[in-house]
């Protein structure tokens, strides 16, 4: 049984629209224009339990909306969610104990405290019984690399460090289900790389069911098997990453390194050259007839090293975007 | 039970907040001695003001004294556990960190009303109590331990409604966004309440009584606990501040719920 059911998820916005300069603001203190956004426009998606899913979107594409319903701190204006069998916005206790929201661009521990006050003051809130508490603060802590820094105060830690003690936090009462709302926003690589890790492995001993928003591609490519992509509010592909790249890459990227070091003149017969690097050549095909004109441009020169690869996941995914963006019932919908 | 798990997250938020008061020392003894330089400033004006006469409608100036004590010591209470946290309503509604309250398993009401305490505001207690045993003594009041108890419930009344109205006040946020009328209204309460309510009952004044005492009954909270220990106790004013505590705190939770509903939380 699914954990995590969603049908006809609508949220409408009344939102006022603020005129430019002095003049605007000052007619609009006795006439408000207003315009109705569509956040998230009738979505539906199920998540089965212990499923990793990345949920991406360009900025303003309905992402946080959505978890914000999940989590219950917004009413939705139409729909259907069910999540562990408790409609969210009903905001029971037995529900709240039981998932967790982290957001990248928001703080909930005490700034002026060591973060161990703020988990001893969560072990409070969700009533956590001391050996689970030490255990799980032992066990992330050490996956996380932060134990001599749990007591220092939170505004001394760096954005990585702090980030890491909230994701402490968020997990501390073992919840069956975390929303993250980009868990590495600003964070550099080392920590990025830690925090994925950490996921993957509490996922992996836990069972934990994530959904994940990212705008880092690494995050949902290290993390999710299974992707939902949303934009302007519409669901526009959920299935497995794989089938992002098999069904919307058009072209693949053969990279040639030439045997006498120089690269040969027209080769832009064969695809387009995206990048010139003597000895090395990065040529774009189109992905119905790399084959052949690959075999051709092997017979034709001589070639000491070739590869043939998918393009960067980012860029099909940005294509996606942009023609949902324009001509969203163009696209495909895939089943889950 | 349930008790219980409150009384340990409001010691745990009582801890936190010592531990970070105590992080800011300097910060902590410029507030105490300004604090102690604004009370000394309030009696030396009603030394003065006692000295063009002997009686304000009825009330000597140890009376006034007492009364002056008790505004300070329900205000203190007040600002000590409600006041920064009812001003940090609108904070948070606006930069939607409301988020957080609402994600726990308990009553966010309370958790967003107690998370702060003010222990600047806590140090006026004392010097409040203090005022107040003086100028009982002075007056000649003989206290039986029976009036204390009534005169500590009444206290408990008095903070009450203040939080009420506060809270309902800083609930409005939800709606407007930016609410910082918050700290002006305070500001009425406070200079508004700290009279004696008999001046207002003359001419126009008998409307802003009226108003006072009976739609945002703010004027109780300092004269009917001072006149229970040192003038008239009139039992129906202590009943009907009781009354006003419990209904008002009963409609700042229906008031907080429906608002809850409106929450948009503020993009991350």
């Amino acid at each position: 049984m699914s954990v995590i059911e969603v049908s006809g998820l609508e949220k409408v916005y009344r939102v006022h629209e603020k005129r430019e300069g002095l003049l605007g603001s000052v007619r609009a203190l006795f006439r408000r224009k207003y315009k109705t956004v569509r956040a998230v426009d009738g979505i539906d998606f199920a998540i089965e339990p212990g499923e990793m899913v990345g949920f991406l979107g360009p900025n303003g594409a309905g992402k946080t909306t959505t978890l914000k319903m999940l989590s219950g701190l917004i009413f939705p204006t139409a729909g259907e969610v069910t999540v562990l069998g408790f409609t969210p916005w009903e905001r029971k206790d037995a529900y709240r104990r039981q998932f967790a929201l982290l957001m990248g661009q928001k703080n909930q521990l005490w700034w002026d405290l060591p973060a161990a006050e703020s988990f001893r003051l969560h072990q409070e809130i969700y009533e956590i019984d001391e050996q689970q508490f030490q255990n799980v603060r032992g066990e992330l802590t050490e996956l996380l690399q932060v134990a001599d820094l749990v007591d220092q105060p939170v505004r001394e830690l760096s954005l990585g460090e702090r980030m890491k003690m909230e994701l402490i936090a968020a997990l501390l009462h073992s919840p069956k289900i975390l929303l993250l709302d980009e868990p590495t926003i600003g964070l550099d690589v080392v920590a990025q790389t830690n925090i994925r890790e950490c996921l993957r492995d509490y996922n992996k001993r836990n069972q934990i069911t994530m959904l994940l928003t990212s705008h880092y591609m690494q995050d949902i490519e290290a993390l999710c098997d299974r992707v939902m992509i949303i934009n302007r509010g519409k669901m526009v592909l959920d299935g497995p990453l794989s089938d992002v790249v098999d069904r919307y890459a058009t072209h693949k990227v053969v990279t040639l390194r030439f045997q006498d070091g120089q690269i040969p003149r027209g080769l832009e017969h064969y695809g387009d050259i995206v990048e010139h690097a003597p000895p090395m050549v990065k040529l774009r095909m189109d992905r119905e007839t790399v084959a052949t004109e690959a075999s051709r441009l092997l017979s034709e020169h001589a070639v000491s090293d070739f590869t043939v690869e998918d393009p960067p996941i980012e860029e099909t995914v940005s294509r996606i975007f942009a023609e949902s963006g324009h001509e969203q019932a163009e696209v495909p919908v895939a089943a889950s | 039970m349930m008790v219980g798990r409150y009384g340990r997250i409001l010691v745990r938020f009582w801890k936190n907040s010592l531990i970070r008061e105590m992080t800011f020392r300097g910060h902590f003894f410029v507030q105490v001695v300004g604090e102690i330089l604004w009370v000394a400033m309030i009696l030396l004006f009603i030394r003065v003001i006692y000295m063009q006469t002997s009686s304000i409608r009825g009330w000597s100036e140890y009376q006034y004294l007492f009364l002056t004590g008790t505004h300070l010591l329900v205000t203190s209470l007040f600002e000590t556990f409600f006041f920064s946290n009812c001003w940090r309503v609108s904070e948070l509604v606006r930069t939607g960190n409301l988020d957080f309250v609402l994600l726990r398993p308990a009553s966010a009401q309370f958790l967003l009303s107690v998370e702060k305490v003010d222990f600047t505001a806590l140090a006026n207690v004392p010097v409040a109590a203090g005022l107040c045993i003086w100028a009982a003594t002075k007056e000649g009041v003989t206290v039986t331990p029976g009036r204390i108890g009534l005169y500590v419930l009444v206290i408990g009344f008095s903070v009450t409604l203040l939080y009420a109205l506060l809270f309902m006040f800083a609930t409005t946020s939800v709606w407007f966004v930016r609410q910082t009328g918050l700290q002006s209204i305070w500001f009425y309460v406070v200079s508004l309440a700290r009279y004696p309510s008999e001046i207002y009952q003359r001419f126009a004044g008998g409307i802003l009584w009226f108003a006072l005492v009976f739609v945002v009954p703010v004027l109780l909270v300092s004269n009917v606990p001072a006149n229970v220990v040192v003038r008239e106790l009139d039992y129906r004013f202590v009943g009907y501040l009781g009354l006003m505590a419990c209904v008002m705190l009963m409609l700042s939770t229906a008031v907080f719920r429906f608002a809850m509903k409106w929450y948009r939380s503020a993009s991350s």
